[in-house]
This record gives C-alpha cells, structure tokens and sequence, in this order.
C-alpha cells in the first residue's frame, strides 16, 4: 500500500511540466532585480548613518569625560547646599555660653555665578569657589577678587549682589602678651565638633568686621583643635588689635574671639 | 553570460547578498526546477508562476539568513516553495467556505469563478496533500515530489534522517487517510 502510494508521488514529481516561458522568466526576474535595487541602497545609507551617530556619541562622550567645561553644574550646586547646611549650625563657644545666632551666610558668591556662567560652566573646582573659600588661608584670594573660572569661560559677574556676611559677637578670650619679639596668644579649646582650624587675624579699631579677610591680615593658622596657644615672632613695640576666628566645614566662620590688644 | 559560471552555489548565494548580478545567476540557475516543482505540486501553470514568483521573493530577502546545508540551495528553495504552497491551499480553502462562497456571489453574481481545483495529472492526489498538515505535506513535497534524498530532507526541516523516516512514514499514512475520505480506493 505505503509503496503504491509512494509510486504514486514519485510519479508526480516525475511529471512532465511545462517550462516557464522565457518571457516570464525575464519578467520575473527584472521585477525581482528592480526590487531588490530599491532595497539595497538603504543598507548603506542605514550602515553610514549608524556609524556617524556612534562617532558623534562617543565625541560627546569623550568631550564630557575630559573637558571641565562641560562638567555638569550639579556638582556646585550640591556643594552650595552643603556649604550652606554648614553654615547655618549654631556654633558653641569654646568656654562660655552658647550662641545660637552665629551664623555665616556666605552663600551667595557660590549661587550666582554657578548657573549664570555664559555657557552653564562651572567653576572647574567646587574648592575654589568663591563663596566656599572665605579667604582665610595665606595666599588664598580676597573675596573680592574674581574667582577661580576655567579659561574657556568668562569671569563671573562682580559680587555687587553679594548679601553682607554677619560676623558673629565675641564668644571667648583671647588673651596676647609680649615676650620679647614675639607674640604668645592664649584662647580656651573650641569645643564645638565642626571646628576645623583656628585664624589668627590682626584687626583694625573696629575689630573684625568682615569675612573672608585679606591674606595679609592674616598672622597665622592653626589647623589643630586643640591648640590653645599660639606665638607670633613679631618685633617692635607697636600696638595692634588681633581676633582668633574659628573657622569650619569650606571655612565658614563659626566664632570670633575678644579683641586683644598686643603691645 | 556573465563571470558567475564557475561559482559554487554557495559562493554564489554569499556574493548574492550584495551583488545584484549574482543573485540573478542564482535566479537563473533554479528558476525551471522551482517551477517544475510548484507546478508537480499544485497542477497548475498559473499558480506555478505565482509560487516561483513568491519563492524567489522570499529568498531574495532572506539571503542574509541563508544556512548552508546537506540541502543546498536548491534544497533551500524547495522548502520555501513548499511553504508558499501550503500558504496558496489554505488561501484556496478560505475562498471555498460558505462564507466566503456567499461573499463572492454578492460581488460577482454572474461570474462566479470556479475555486482553482488542482488541473494536472493526479489532481486528487494533490488535493490529498493540500489537506495535510504543514509538517507532512512538506516532507512528502521535498521527499517525493521535488526528489530530495532523506538527508536532504531531515537537513532542511532540521531533524534527524531516523526522525524524518518516521515523519515520512505517518505523513504517508495520513495521505491515504485523506485520499479514502476523497473517495479514492487504493
């Protein structure tokens, strides 16, 4: 049966058929061919574009690994935040009472030329901000000067809207006495955990009255907590006016000292 | 005549890819053996023509997936001809629903066209076939109708030759089934 069948098929497989006509064949083989270059120029044309899309990707890509100008602004933003979280703590005094208005607000150089830097730039370094560095360390720049910006961008706008930095009162001693050419200053520990050094800065009649100071009126600094004397080799007789600032976290100023008087 | 004489078939279907001339010599060389096969398997000139039509179609765009195997090209060809062919009877088996029948008689009343019965010379044994299930029919299409050894066959449908025996084997039984419910004594 199964090979009867078999036969069966083996006979039409074995069928005489009719060719297709030569005209047919031409036919469908024009059709096929115009089909088929229709398609064929898209691969290429798909294959270039990928190529382009995936060198200009990794240009892009290559751009914001190694170029500091297009460092996204996220980063100065989040150290405003930080910078302003520290600053808004309430500072002890090292050995009196304790002063809750002791606050810093040196916000305001970091906010403004971050987002409005032509060309959303950053400062290339969240440290050298303005608004983060008071000025307090020897060689650092004045606040007034312009801040630290990549070449490539312009230098932010003046600090004409800088909001006034609130210098907190007097908050413990600071004693100076002479011996011979140098200067021994003496203050009770800083006891608060957000100290992070100490600025001796020499003050004029009205004591200190602005925050970050010059370089120059800076004597020394301590970055020790737990100093609590210090000397100056300071020849001569003349008289001058010194504060201890004790400064913290992106060097905000937390406490000032008493004036003292050295002869 | 172009320079594609002495190219192996798979060479030639590697070129084809991306040489419009080598896929013409590809065309060229298979064209009558599919049409011979579409028209062993349907009985029809004309839907021999649309079959060797699809297949080359289907082929051109596929290209890319071609495997070589036991099969070869041709081999390759025959199975998307089978395929298309069983597209072509379930086409054919839809137009003769009733429903497709009442249709057919809204739109053409006067000139209702006879569904395409199989035309050549063992109509009812095509027939027979059309109503096999994919997997027999193409056995039995590629084993007796196109001609391929086993191998051949088990390679294409991506068995082994024992599974495709067995295959072929219940393929057949199942023909006579569909033969006897015709109304053909063996």
């Amino acid at each position: 049966m199964s090979d009867d069948l078999e036969r069966r098929l083996e006979q039409l497989g074995a069928a005489p058929t009719t060719p297709m006509s030569v005209t047919a064949v031409d036919a469908l083989e024009a059709k096929l061919l115009a089909s088929r270059r229709r398609q064929l120029p898209w691969r290429p044309l798909l294959a270039t574009a990928a190529a382009v899309l995936l060198l200009a990707g990794a240009v892009f890509a290559m751009q914001r690994k190694y170029n500091d100008s297009l460092r996204p602004a996220t980063t100065a933003a989040t150290t405003t935040v930080a910078t302003s979280a520290t600053a808004g703590s309430s500072t002890t005094a090292p050995s009196t009472s304790t002063t809750t208005t002791t606050t810093v607000t040196v916000m305001t150089t970091v906010t403004e030329p971050v987002p409005t830097t032509p060309g959303g730039v950053p400062p290339t370094n969240p440290d050298t901000a303005p608004a983060t560095v008071p000025g307090t360390a020897p060689g650092t720049a004045p606040p007034t000067s312009a801040p630290t910006v990549p070449t490539t961008a312009p230098p932010p706008a003046p600090t004409t809207t800088q909001a006034p930095v609130v210098i907190p009162p007097a908050s413990f001693p600071l004693t100076v006495e002479r011996v011979g050419d140098r200067l021994v200053f003496n203050w009770p520990a800083y006891t608060g955990g957000d100290g992070r050094q100490y600025v001796l800065v020499r003050v004029g009649p009205a004591g200190l009255n602005s925050w970050p100071v010059g370089p120059a009126r800076i004597a020394t600094i301590i970055a020790r907590m737990s100093v609590m004397t210090t000397v100056v080799n300071l020849p001569g007789t003349e008289q001058r006016r010194w504060v201890l600032a004790v400064v913290g976290e992106n060097r905000t100023l937390l406490a000032v000292s008493t004036v003292a008087i050295s002869a | 005549m172009n320079g594609y004489g002495g190219v192996d078939e798979h060479q030639l279907v590697d070129l084809a890819r991306t040489d419009t001339d080598a896929f013409a010599e590809l065309y060229r060389r298979h064209v009558q053996a599919l049409h011979a096969f579409a028209q062993r398997r349907t009985g029809s000139q004309h839907d021999a023509d649309d079959v060797t039509a699809v297949t080359f179609e289907r082929a051109m765009r596929s290209l890319h997936r071609y495997q070589p195997s036991e099969a070869g090209v041709v081999g390759w060809l025959y199975r998307i001809a089978a395929n298309e062919i069983i597209d072509q009877a379930r086409r054919r088996q839809r137009s003769r629903s009733p429903r497709a029948q009442r249709a057919l008689h809204m739109v053409q009343p006067q000139e209702l066209a006879a569904p395409g019965e199989p035309t050549g010379d063992d109509p009812r044994l095509v027939a027979a076939l059309d109503r096999l299930n994919d997997r027999y029919h193409t056995v039995l299409s590629l084993r007796f109708v196109a001609g391929l050894t086993p191998g051949e066959v088990a390679a294409q449908l991506g068995i082994s030759e024992g599974n495709c025996a067995v295959l072929t084997h219940r393929a057949l039984a199942a023909l006579r089934t569909q033969l006897e419910k015709g109304g053909v004594h063996e």
